[in-house]
């Protein structure tokens, strides 16, 4: 919060006078000063020196072969402008607005827009759309399933149909095939009986805990019942 | 439940089938007992009733789980604050840190 007397004294305190005589030079005097400016003379610059050079016999512009300064560590020669190792070819390779601009493709390889007709398509139709005869063709290629069969016996004539072994029949043997690939992957039958022996299941905990016998449990019964007249009492 | 009147300690089978579903089922995911030297005849009571109470939830009997929870807490509180009927500094609360009745 802001008192009256603090923003007025505030105002007075940030109050200036501009001379008159303070005025934005006109475009003849900046005339006058581009001219009266001279240009500085550009330097030459430095020969650029490539100091990793590529050459044939070199491994990422170092050398392979055995040189005199790498094998001790010592201060680095003062380089006077650091710059001047970098190389010019990178440089040149800054980001311009030409390329984000996209790249005309060749109507060759333009995309087609996607039409949502099939009859726009070339060419024949792949599948008859309106011919549904196809699928009386196809119940008849299959004739598995016949709609005048209860449901079970559809299901079994489709996974006869399905499994090659016919396992789902109820004329599967009892006893296991000695092949152990047919018997792992075959269809149960409902009148078998699980597998019995050595399965996938967690082995069972080998510690036998002692079970609770009538003796200890009389005992806890007989804890409970004080507990709860104690409570009783204190109630 | 509020009290033990409403309680009734389980028949020695349903106790046995609890402490078998906890052994089989939370022990093996948090073994924080050592079943070699574990007597089931001589653990104290309010251990039964949380174990059991573990092994309900592992049976699908959720109702009877939490009587048993309610009941070890209350024999866990009987344990843990101790109090008499003429202690004066603890007034007011009483078994399993309930509010105590007054007549």
């Amino acid at each position: 919060m802001y008192s009256k007397g603090t923003k007025g004294d505030g105002v007075k305190g940030t109050k200036r006078i501009i001379p008159h005589d303070l005025t934005f030079p006109s475009s003849s005097s900046t005339t006058l000063l581009t001219k009266t400016t001279a240009a500085p003379t550009l330097t030459p610059t430095q020969t650029f020196t490539d100091h990793y050079q590529f050459s044939s016999h070199t491994t990422n512009g170092l050398t392979s072969g055995p040189s005199t300064a790498s094998s001790t560590f010592g201060p680095s020669p003062p380089a006077a402008d650091t710059t001047s190792i970098l190389d010019p070819q990178l440089l040149s390779l800054q980001p311009s607005p030409q390329h984000m601009l996209p790249i005309p493709t060749p109507p060759s390889l333009a995309i087609k827009p996607a039409s949502h007709s099939p009859d726009s398509l070339p060419g024949p139709s792949p599948f008859p759309y309106h011919d549904f005869t196809f699928f009386d063709e196809l119940n008849y290629s299959l004739g598995i399933l016949n709609p005048t069969d209860d449901f079970q016996s559809q299901i079994d004539q489709l996974m006869n149909s399905v499994v090659p072994s016919g396992a789902a029949t109820g004329a599967y043997p009892s006893t296991p095939k000695p092949d152990v690939d047919a018997s792992l992957f075959r269809i149960p039958a409902s009148n078998e009986v699980p597998i019995k022996g050595n399965h996938s299941a967690p082995p069972p905990t080998k510690v036998t805990v002692r079970k609770l016998n009538e003796e200890a449990w009389e005992h806890l019964q007989r804890q409970v019942k004080s507990a709860e007249a104690v409570f009783v009492f204190l109630c | 439940m509020t009290d033990l009147e409403e309680f009734t300690l389980p028949k020695v089978s349903a106790i046995n089938r609890y402490t078998s579903a906890y052994i089989s089922g939370l022990h093996q995911h948090i073994p924080f007992l050592h079943l070699p030297t574990l007597n089931l005849n001589e653990v104290e009571i309010p251990r039964l009733l949380a174990m059991c109470s573990l092994g309900a939830l592992y049976c699908f009997e959720k109702e009877v789980a939490m009587k048993l929870h309610s009941a070890s807490m209350i024999f866990l509180g009987h344990v843990l604050f101790p109090v008499t009927p003429l202690d004066p500094y603890t007034d007011g609360v009483g078994i399993g840190g309930q509010a105590r009745k007054r007549n």
